[in-house]
């Protein structure tokens, strides 16, 4: 599904990445773990070029992202993100967070969009701050929304940076039970975590990351 | 890397002086002759003057614009056959508006210099002038004019009371080391200076210190002139024929014959000292004028600045966001550096000169003027308010596979203008404000009619009085600014707000109702 070849990303002369080369089957679970500042996020963000990689090559779904004839836009539309920050819209209700992607750029029907993001909401147990602002979320409540926004968009793959660090325990064991179902579902996942629950429950595979190399 | 500076600086002051040279050699436009066939045919007689020279030009308490040169110029229309145009200038602008056939006759208390003389066809005089001191009533240490050498002296700017005392100053009863010449926009600030002893005298026309003095008990005029006598011509532009000359002429030596050119000096010479102020209805048309005219500026130039400021920001961002646009990104800076680095008054004295060689209306240049500078402001508070919205915003928008384009327009944009309301609703404060300075071009504002009723009256409420005008207009556009703000706001949680509401189950105890955000 995803094939990463010696990739090597420098800030301004500092190394960040070293030659990291690594294969990611279909309907795989990687977990990626290790200390603060390795580069597990810069790693994530290479995968869907929000970083521009300064060697080596990545090949998603068979042809190289890298490339000028490759349409980054589409494949980030297939490649679904949940940043640390989990950043929402300010200026858009959590429906219409969760709601604008589908129906600008997937072109779903209004109405579609809105039911199933809905149902979505429902599911993660927010659906009373259907209309709230996001700024009137709690951390938590804005983690499940952006992890629902990103599952709109139906990705082939998922990756998630600390998806659980601000949730309680039991939060945690919720979201890690979605995890499992969006695994039986078939979506490859590269998740960023310390939490080891994830290590016992869903993960296929387990990589550690040390000094920009995985080892 | 200094030299790369040096380089850059020196590039963009080459660019700004060629453009100022290009601009000021614009050429003179071939105009047909100013024949009296040709004024006939075209219905009307064109007079350029500068309203603020009581009593040869001034506006009455209806906003007109009247006075002894007024009064002639009705009388060569009338036998001409003809409709008058009377189009205020400022008084520098009158002379260049002439050299390029902005109009077919200066009529503006202008005296007949050595250097006007030979440049410029003029008529025969029709009145002397003399310059005689305005002081205040209580200096019983000034009776002469020579006890003034030494003291501060204002006058009109580039007026012929200016060029007097500076004579008199390099060799005459005003000589001193210590003698300092203040210059005024027109006659009304030459006096506001005066009463507020920013100055300890002022020179003006004989005519015109005589009525303030008789006007206002607190002034008075020194009895003897200032240097020597000079004579009031018309001016003509130079491709004017023989027999207009010759025409008007006529008509001055007949009104000097038969008594009529005495009728109109006294007419004027009275008219300002009539104390009953009581009927101030006539008032209420002068300050309807300078309300029309200030909230019809402050409009237009609102509108004219939001289309330059966005078009610039436009550009700006664009070229931050996607790197493209790279030399009108450059240019855009130049000209945004320009406007913000000059004065308003500056800016509009320039355009109206400019304008002034095919335009003889003053308002395209003070809207330009206002609309760029104001543009420029509003394009760096634009792009100041995208730069603030955070780039996390950005980024999740990436993310999701949105291209630039739709980023900017679905999530940047629509935070920037909200973000940007408060800054803007500053600048619109101002760009009212500075309406003001449009005074100087003869436009009418609300400062005016303020300045005469309280000289009239003598009394302070008429400053109130524009004060709360001026309040009142900014109210309202801060009030339809707000409105715009929440309306945009709404629009994000309008839509089909009740349709979830039913679906909730009746559990949920923390059910938000819908409110606005921030």
């Amino acid at each position: 599904m995803i094939e990463i070849k010696h990739l090597v990303k420098n800030f301004n002369n500092y190394t960040v990445l070293d030659d990291i080369s690594i294969k990611i089957e279909k309907a795989e679970c990687v977990l990626i773990c290790g200390p603060s500042g390795v580069g597990k996020t810069t790693f994530l963000r290479c995968l869907n070029l929000l970083e521009r990689p300064t060697s080596g090559d990545i090949i998603f779904e068979g042809q190289s992202i890298l490339s000028p004839t490759c349409d980054i836009l589409k494949v980030r539309q297939r490649i679904g993100m949940v940043c640390q920050q989990f950043d929402l819209f300010t200026n858009y209700t959590v429906l219409d967070n969760i709601t604008l992607a589908p129906i600008k750029l997937l072109k779903k029907p209004v109405k579609e969009a809105q039911d199933e993001g809905y149902d979505l909401l429902e599911k993660f147990r927010i659906a009373d701050k259907v209309y709230s602002s996001p700024l009137r979320l709690s951390g938590g409540q804005r983690q499940r929304v952006a992890i629902i926004r990103a599952l709109m968009m139906s990705p082939a793959v998922l990756l998630l940076d600390e998806p659980t660090s601000a949730l309680d325990h039991q939060m945690q064991l919720e979201v890690c039970d979605i995890i499992k179902e969006l695994h039986k579902a078939g979506i490859t996942m590269v998740i960023i975590t310390h939490d080891t629950l994830f290590a016992e429950s869903v993960a296929t595979r387990v990589v550690q990351m040390e000094n920009g190399k995985f080892v | 890397m200094k030299i790369l500076v040096r380089t850059k600086i020196l590039t963009k002051l080459i660019l700004v002086l060629i453009i100022g040279c290009v601009m000021g050699f614009y050429g003179c436009k071939n105009k047909p002759k100013v024949t009296i066939e040709a004024l006939k045919e075209r219905g009307t007689l064109v007079v350029l003057t500068d309203p603020t020279f009581y009593p040869y030009e001034y506006y009455n308490r209806k906003g007109k614009i009247v006075g002894i040169d007024m009064e002639i110029a009705q009388l060569i229309a009338n036998k001409l056959g003809v409709d008058l145009d009377i189009r205020p200038r400022s008084f520098e602008g009158i002379i260049s508006s002439l050299s390029n056939n902005g109009g077919d006759i200066a009529m503006a208390g202008m005296s007949l210099t050595p250097e006007k003389q030979d440049t410029y066809p003029h008529s025969m005089p029709y009145a002397d002038a003399h310059q005689k001191f305005l002081l205040l009533s209580n200096r019983k240490d000034i009776e002469e004019p020579q006890d003034l050498a030494g003291k501060k002296i204002g006058a009109p700017i580039a007026t012929t009371s200016m060029t007097c005392i500076r004579k008199e100053i390099t060799n005459g009863t005003l000589k001193d080391t210590n003698t300092e010449v203040m210059s005024y926009g027109n006659t009304y600030e030459v006096i506001q200076a005066l009463k507020s002893k920013h100055v300890d005298a002022v020179l003006l026309d004989s005519d015109t210190s005589e009525v303030y003095a008789k006007k206002d008990k607190c002034l008075k005029v020194l009895p003897s002139p200032l240097g020597e006598e000079e004579k009031y011509v018309f001016f003509y532009p130079k491709n004017v024929s023989d027999e207009v000359i010759r025409f008007i002429d006529n008509i001055i030596t007949g009104i000097k014959v038969n008594g009529r050119l005495e009728e109109f000096r006294a007419k004027h010479r009275l008219v300002n000292t009539d104390e009953s102020s009581t009927a101030e209805g006539g008032w209420t048309g002068f300050f309807l004028k300078g309300l029309k005219n200030t909230t019809g500026l402050v409009c237009i130039s609102m509108i004219l600045g939001i289309v330059v400021g966005v078009l610039i920001a436009f550009i700006r961002v664009q070229h931050r966001f996607s790197g493209n646009l790279n030399l009108s990104n450059k240019a855009a800076g130049l000209f945004v550096q320009i406007f913000r680095g000059t004065p308003l008054m500056l800016q509009m004295y320039m355009f109206d000169s400019l304008f002034s060689r095919f335009l003889s209306l003053s308002w395209p240049a003070v809207i330009l003027a206002f609309g760029l500078n104001s543009g420029v402001y509003i394009s760096e508070i634009l792009r100041s308010s995208v730069g603030e919205v955070d780039s996390s915003q950005y980024e999740a928008a990436r993310i999701l596979g949105f291209s630039n384009n739709q980023t900017l327009k679905l999530v940047i944009l629509p935070q920037a203008f909200r973000n940007s309301v408060p800054t803007l609703l500053n600048e619109f404060s101002s760009l009212l404000k500075d309406t003001s300075i449009a005074s100087a071009m003869g436009i009418v504002t609300l400062v005016q009619p303020a300045v005469d009723l309280s000289w009239a009256t003598n009394k302070m409420w008429p400053f109130c009085f524009s004060g709360s005008l001026y309040f009142l207009i900014i109210l309202l556009i801060s009030h339809t600014l707000n409105w715009i703000k929440r309306w945009s706001a709404a629009k994000e949680i309008r839509k089909e707000q009740t349709k979830y509401v039913k679906r909730i189950k009746p559990e949920c105890n923390d059910m938000q109702k819908p409110k606005e955000l921030g």
